[in-house]
């Protein structure tokens, strides 16, 4: 492949950094752990319960740490509030203040209200007065449990899942929306970007959710069903088959349009793009789980063989969601609008977007996961006295 | 069914969060914002009410007249007298009060020089730039017959920066 360097002078500069890698991969977990939720509380899939109210969770402690990877990205983070205070509507970056507080608020009621027996039940019986008063607090100084109330409970969630859906489809749906509308760029500007970022965090949501429902209920934190894994495994399947329509589409278009974007783009996939997009992203991340989840469509699955498969599939599709953001991100300011000159990334260690910067804010998430569930059990409480063994039950016996 | 106390009063707080921060909003928009578009319409007139820091080349050679005329002539012509005396006013009484706030003393440095002469893929290639310029400060210092010469010899060494062109022709 031979191509002349000529970049034009703002082209020089990669900009969108490993913090604008990070910030859809974390949304998109926010989106794709919400939706795994939504399939047991709106459409009803039993199997799911065991995850159902730790999905719910992992979407708020990730939710907590979405604005993080932007604010490290802006040169002013203290005007980062302008964009609410003052915004422009022919932006779609506009929309993220309120897209976001409007989905935090759907997603903190979704979560008070299915954990409100056990919020009601620590307001009467903790051990000490601040604690007591904490959660009569929470409780809004409410303390009904009566079959009513859980019947009208269960109607506002399911309500509140219906609203989710939407709003956490919008909440990752815009970041796709914002690269697919960057005309300037062929390698963004698809009206299928917002699918395939949308499908992609679905993929994600789900992989994160299987490689920690397998991890935690192997310690007993979580209720072990393998119906719930299986039925994770197929939407996992099912998630993947469509993300990887859409974004097979997306490249057959761009082969078969063979416009002057696609001499860029090829260039760009035979040349920067080869290693991480054509080997590690579609070869690993997508081939590997995909054959995989297919393989187990037919298996049975109460078998280590299952799991272990589960968990492989899962890892490497994460890891492929986390691939493709980079080679979105990444990728498509590796060229130049001049089309005939290209350039490297080369992420730092301690830059303030730098590597150090990306592990961390992809670690935080999990700590304050780990608080989150000190504070609210991760397990159902009905389960702890149906079910078998009653392991360890939901009191939050460490506060 | 009658909606629970618990639900209420959640709603009520939603509702009253809703309110409150619409009004803390509001209330945070600058006064002239809008005014011509999305912007804050005073921003224009404050910025004009600033002080020029840089005045151009003619300001310079009222007095350093000979010296804008070198350059004119030379091919650093084109570049204002401030892009390279450009360092903050460091309140020299020996300088005229005719530039009491800018800059005299230029930037003598290589990389004064190498801002715009490096070698640059996204320059115009006709531009003269310096791929390897130790490389160009050896093969060059014999040329002069200037044997002291290494990677760090200032620039301004062999280069009049008023002047810079070096014909070689002249010097041997
Ligand atoms: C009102 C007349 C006047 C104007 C206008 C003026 N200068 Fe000067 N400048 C002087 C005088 C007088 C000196 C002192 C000469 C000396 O010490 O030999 C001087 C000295 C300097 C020196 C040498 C200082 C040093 O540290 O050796 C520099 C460099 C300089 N001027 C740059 C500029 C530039 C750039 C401008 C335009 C922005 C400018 N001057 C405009 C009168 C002026
Ligand atoms: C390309 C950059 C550049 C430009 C443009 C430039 N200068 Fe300079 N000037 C220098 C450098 C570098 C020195 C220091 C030279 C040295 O120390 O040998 C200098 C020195 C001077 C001096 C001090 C002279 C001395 O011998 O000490 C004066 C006065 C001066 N410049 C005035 C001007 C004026 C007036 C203009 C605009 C007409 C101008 N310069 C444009 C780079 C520049
Ligand atoms: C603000 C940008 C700028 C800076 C700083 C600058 N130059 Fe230049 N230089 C130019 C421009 C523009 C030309 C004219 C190029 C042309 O003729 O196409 C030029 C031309 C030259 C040339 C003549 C090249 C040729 O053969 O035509 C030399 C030599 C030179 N500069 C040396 C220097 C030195 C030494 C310095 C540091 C004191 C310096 N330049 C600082 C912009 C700059
Ligand atoms: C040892 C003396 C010496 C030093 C130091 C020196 N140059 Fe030169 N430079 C020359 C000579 C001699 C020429 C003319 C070469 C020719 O015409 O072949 C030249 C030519 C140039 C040219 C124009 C020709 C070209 O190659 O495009 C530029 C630009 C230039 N120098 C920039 C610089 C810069 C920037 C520095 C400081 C990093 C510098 N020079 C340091 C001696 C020197």
């Amino acid at each position: 492949m031979t191509y002349s360097e000529y970049l034009f002078p703002n082209d020089m500069h990669i900009y969108w950094s490993l913090m604008i890698v990070t910030y859809p991969f974390i949304t998109g977990l926010i989106a794709g752990a919400f939706m795994a939720s939504a399939l047991f509380h709106v459409f009803g899939l039993q199997e799911l319960k065991p995850i159902s109210r730790f999905a719910l969770l992992v979407s708020l402690a990730f939710m907590l740490c979405a604005t993080l990877p932007l604010l490290f990205h802006l040169g002013h983070p203290e005007r980062a509030l302008n964009v609410v205070v003052t915004p422009h509507w022919h932006s779609a970056m506009a929309g993220f203040g309120f897209i976001y507080s409007f989905y935090l608020v759907v997603l903190t009621m979704e979560i008070w209200l299915s954990y409100w027996e056990e919020i009601v039940t620590y307001g009467r019986t903790s051990a000490s007065g601040m604690k007591k008063t904490f959660w009569r607090a929470i409780a809004l100084g409410a303390g009904e449990t009566s079959d009513d109330i859980k019947q009208a409970n269960k109607k506002a969630i399911y309500i509140l899942g219906l609203i989710g859906i939407p709003s956490a489809c919008t909440l990752h749906g815009y970041v796709g929306f914002i690269f697919g509308s960057l005309k300037s760029n062929p390698w963004w500007s698809t009206p299928l970007m917002p699918q395939v970022f949308l499908l992609s965090a679905i993929v994600s949501g789900l992989a994160l959710l299987i490689v920690m429902y397998v991890a935690l209920s192997s310690k007993g934190y979580l209720t072990w069903s393998t119906k719930c894994l299986k039925t994770l495994c197929f939407y996992l399947w099912l998630a993947m088959l469509f993300y990887m329509i859409s974004e097979g589409l997306e490249i057959l278009f761009f082969y078969y349009e063979s416009s002057d974007a696609w001499f860029v783009i090829s260039t760009l996939l035979f040349t920067k793009l080869w290693v991480s997009f054509v080997v590690v992203q579609i070869g690993i991340g997508v081939v590997v789980p995909f054959t995989l989840l297919s393989i187990m469509l037919f298996m049975k699955e109460d078998q280590g063989l299952y799991t272990t498969m589960a968990v492989i599939a899962a890892a490497t599709a994460l890891f492929e969601v986390w691939m493709m953001r980079w080679n979105i991100v990444i990728g498509g300011q590796q060229f130049s609008k001049s089309y005939v000159g290209f350039r490297s990334y080369h992420p730092e260690w301690l830059d303030q977007e730098g590597i150090l910067t990306t592990m961390g804010l992809s670690l935080l998430p999990f700590f304050l996961l780990y608080v989150l569930t000190r504070i609210l059990p991760m397990r159902e409480a009905a389960e702890a006295t149906e079910e078998e063994k009653p392991l360890q039950s939901g009191e939050p016996a460490e506060q | 069914m009658r909606t629970p106390k618990h639900l209420k009063r959640a709603l009520w707080i939603i509702a009253l969060l809703f309110v409150a921060g619409n009004a803390v909003r509001l209330l945070a928009v600058p006064e002239s914002f809008g005014q011509f578009g999305e912007f804050r319409g005073a921003h224009l007139s404050e910025e004009r009410e600033r002080d020029p820091v840089h005045r151009g080349s003619e300001v310079c050679g009222e007095c350093h007249d000979e010296r804008l005329e070198e350059k004119n002539n030379g091919a650093h012509g084109p570049i204002p007298c401030e892009n390279c005396h450009f360092q903050p006013y460091a309140g020299d009484e020996t300088h005229p009060e005719a530039h009491p706030e800018i800059s005299q003393s230029p930037d003598r440095s290589q990389r004064a020089c190498l801002t715009c002469h490096q070698y640059f893929p996204a320059r115009p290639q006709a531009f003269p730039q310096l791929a390897n310029f130790p490389e160009h400060i050896a093969t060059n210092g014999p040329k002069l017959k200037k044997d002291d010469v290494g990677a760090h010899t200032l620039c301004v060494h062999c280069h009049n920066p008023h002047d810079p062109k070096i014909d070689l022709g002249q010097n041997g």
